[in-house]
């Protein structure tokens, strides 16, 4: 036995249409949201390993500082 | 008469040259670690712009799913499997009755939560209504 069929007016299918290329549209925007939040993140992380690094950098400058003033033979 | 003066004392340095070159890196590297932190702040802002951003995109899909729902026929009319055989199947014409869009305010961040919550729960009513 045959179901029931559902049919839709010709000018609402096409609101239909256009509702779902829109939706599609804005998925693809979405995609490239996420493409970019990620590379920002990724260069965050970046920036903060250089951080890190110029520290640990200062850190054995002033150490080396340190030695020449303080250290007596 | 010749005034008495403190006995001045100097302490040596060894390696004045490799000292300052110690000094002056350690300064640079001090600029360079500010210049960072400006580069960070920037990073920050374009990420939290980009995640508004990302958040706007999303609420419109959201709403064009509520547009979607309105213009699709709605199916909850189907009668169960038992009931069918008293009824002969032939094309239905559904007449598409749209629901008021709901006007976007700026609602409190609970109210906009909650208010997510309920829809997802009608929705998975309606899923389970369908399977």
């Amino acid at each position: 036995m045959k179901e029931s069929q559902f049919f839709v007016k010709i000018n609402e299918f096409k609101e239909i249409f256009d509702i779902v290329n829109t939706i599609k549209a804005k998925l693809d925007e979405a995609h490239k949201s996420f493409e970019k939040i990620y590379g920002l993140k990724a260069e965050e992380e970046k920036f903060l390993e250089q951080w890190k690094q110029d520290i640990d950098e200062v850190e054995r400058k002033i150490g080396f500082v340190e030695g020449v003033l303080f250290t007596r033979e | 008469m010749k005034e008495k003066t403190e006995a001045d004392f100097f302490v040596e340095l060894k390696d004045p040259v490799e000292l300052r070159r110690a000094v002056l890196e350690a300064s640079k590297k001090s600029i360079r670690f500010l210049q960072n932190y400006e580069s960070i702040k920037k990073n920050r802002t374009e990420k939290s712009e980009e995640i508004e951003r990302l958040k706007a995109t999303i609420k419109e899909i959201s709403l064009l799913f509520t547009r979607l729902k309105a213009e699709l026929p709605k199916v909850k009319d189907v009668l169960p499997p038992e009931f069918k055989k008293f009824f002969h199947s032939r094309p239905v014409t559904v007449k598409v009755v749209k629901p008021p869009i709901a006007s976007v305010e700026i609602r409190p961040r609970e109210k906009e939560i909650n208010k997510l919550e309920q829809e997802l729960k009608d929705i998975e009513s309606e899923l389970e209504r369908l399977s």
